[in-house]
């Protein structure tokens, strides 16, 4: 229990210097990372080289993200500049006057399709900033997105954290999807009412129940169809798609309440056509589909990698962990090169259609540096006592303290407490993918232990990681960089940290509800 | 030199070199130099702290 309590004191910190104390992302990561050191040495028994070794895994994955956050920075102001931003918000607007049927389709549809088809912190970057631009709160049009996604995570970017799961725990995807794609689907429809209810509260969600029922429920079966069909790769990519023509098809149709009309932004700089503003949206996606299904060009790009090998590290009280590469960095395959290509791609465009004023270069160049250094102190802290915090066995002192108190008689509530540690893994590491390595294991022998079905069980720790990552510090990070909320990111924490909580907990009832049915009905 | 510290540049680029240099040292068997270049990083932690 002491052992939990210490590994609880981080994430307290964090939590505490971020909403109480108002401080910024960087400030609080930094106090916690000192926190994390202490803690490592003194009771975990972590070794200097340990710290040495986790915190050079820690910079390795901010260099990772950071790449993107840059790229998509350049990508972002070189589009906004061109006026093309606002055309595409003026687009959704038109496409309905519902003001958060707009949220809806931006927030949460438009969000899952870029999870999709990227991930890592870009569908929080580009759908912010243009959620701003419609007159959105910054703090909403943080969250939105933030929240929007998440329940895409597993699927979604080619489902490299679902590979993930299959790779550390042996069990063959085919017994995970049907759980794991039911629970997100359900779970998805969670989100885009959670997305609402930031617009508005309970009235907003019941207003716009079917169009929610109608965009939720086809992705969440089409994701399903996809994942249980042997193609979970593209579920997350194709359940983007189908929600963006349902959208389409529900606003040709829906008639926005009186008290929820949009108001009218006027526009303040010339027109742009819509195809042309879409212009850097649909190269990163042709790049990003290329880079993935071309094999020849795929590994072109991805010849030239930077990598690290760790060795293996142990502390005094014989927690192990093995040696590994680094999270190689594609240097010219990586996501953030595809942004980079795209933003090139799209700069020399808007310049030829002459949408740019002189100075262009050096203006996003600046707006790119004001946004980007913030997030970039920030990104190294907070991965790090994180690596740290799971090199010294801390996180998996707190996943053990939860499952503890549901041993026993209590063991058949266990699904309520699985989606938990799956989220605390992703808060921790930032990632739905670490998550399910760290507890990917933990998971399996804990259902094997209490005799519950694993698929379950590991089915609602991917379902925990992927609803954890909304509550990533790196995420918010990104998207507070995009809109001016710099060093004020813990009103954003706030938010998404009671929704992350709630839905998490609803995660766990849905599991427990499908453990008792299949029970009832002689499965399990 | 406060002004320079404190400069957000130098601070994100030493909280990426300094751990890495700190490793490579660490696996070449340098061990004072990657102590001492890891406590420097434990100083731009602090600075970061600092920093308002």
């Amino acid at each position: 229990m002491t052992d939990f309590l210490l590994a609880a004191l981080p994430i307290a910190s964090i939590l505490f210097l971020m909403i109480k104390a108002n401080w910024g992302a960087a400030r609080a990561g930094a106090a916690a990372w000192f926190v994390t050191v202490v803690l490592a040495v003194f009771f975990f028994g972590a070794p200097t080289d340990m710290l040495i070794i986790a915190q050079a895994k820690g910079v390795m994955l901010a260099l990772y993200i950071l790449y993107i956050v840059w790229a998509a920075l350049i990508l972002y102001f070189a589009a906004e500049e061109a006026g093309a931003i606002k055309t595409i918000g003026r687009a959704i607007r038109s496409l309905t006057d519902d003001r958060p049927l707009q949220l809806l389709i931006l927030g949460y549809v438009f969000a899952s399709f870029l999870q999709g088809v990227a991930g890592f912190g870009v569908p929080i970057a580009v759908v912010a900033p243009l959620l701003l631009g419609m007159g959105f709160s910054p703090v909403l049009a943080v969250a939105a997105p933030m929240i929007g996604h998440s329940w895409s995570v597993l699927f979604g970017n080619m489902a490299t954290s679902f590979e993930a799961l299959i790779g550390v725990t042996g069990i063959p995807g085919t017994e995970l999807t049907h759980y794991s794609a039911i629970l997100l689907g359900l779970s998805g429809f969670m989100c885009g009412a959670a997305v609402l209810w930031l617009d508005g509260g309970f009235r907003t969600i019941r207003r716009r129940m079917v169009p929610l029922i109608l965009i939720s429920g086809v992705m969440g079966v089409v994701q399903y169809f996809m994942a249980n069909y042997g193609v979970w790769t593209l579920g997350g990519l194709t359940a983007g798609i189908a929600g963006l023509v349902t959208s389409i098809i529900v606003t040709r149709f829906w008639k926005p309440h009186p008290d929820d009309v949009a108001e009218q932004v006027a526009d303040d700089h010339h027109q742009m056509p819509l195809i042309e503003a879409l212009t850097p949206y649909l190269v990163f996606i042709l790049l990003v589909t290329l880079a993935t299904f071309v094999p020849a060009i795929e590994m072109l790009l991805g010849k030239t990698r930077f990598t690290l090998e760790f060795p293996e590290t142990a502390t005094a009280s014989g927690w192990v962990i093995e040696a590994e590469s680094a999270k190689a960095i594609a240097i010219f395959g990586h996501p953030g090169a595809l942004l980079l290509y795209t933003a090139a791609i799209s700069f020399t465009f808007f310049k030829l259609r002459g949408h740019y004023d002189n100075g262009i270069g050096k203006r996003i160049w600046q707006r790119t540096l004001k946004s980007g250094l913030p997030t970039s102190i920030g990104m190294v802290p907070v991965i790090g006592l994180a690596i740290i915090m799971d090199h010294a066995g801390m996180t998996y002192a707190l996943a053990e303290g939860g499952a503890a108190v549901f041993s026993g008689t209590f063991a058949v509530a266990y699904p309520v407490i699985s989606p938990a540690i799956g989220a605390l893994g992703a808060f921790m590491t930032g990632s739905t993918n670490n998550s399910n390595v760290v507890f990917g294991m933990f998971q399996r022998h804990t259902a094997e232990l209490s005799g519950l079905s694993t698929a379950l069980v590991l089915a609602a720790q991917a379902t925990g990681a992927s609803l954890g990552s909304m509550l990533a510090p790196s995420k918010i990070l990104v998207g507070c960089s995009t809109v001016g909320l710099s060093g004020k990111e813990g009103p954003v924490l706030s938010v998404v940290l009671k929704t992350g909580v709630i839905l998490t907990a609803l995660c766990g009832f849905m599991a427990l509800g499908i453990l008792l049915i299949t029970t009832m009905n002689g499965g399990a | 030199m406060k002004q320079k510290l404190f400069n957000p540049v130098f601070l994100v680029l030493t909280s990426i070199i300094l751990p890495i240099a700190a490793f490579e040292a660490l696996v070449t068997d340098n061990i004072a130099a990657s102590d001492i270049l890891f406590a420097l990083f434990c100083a731009v932690m602090a600075l970061i702290v600092v920093r308002k």
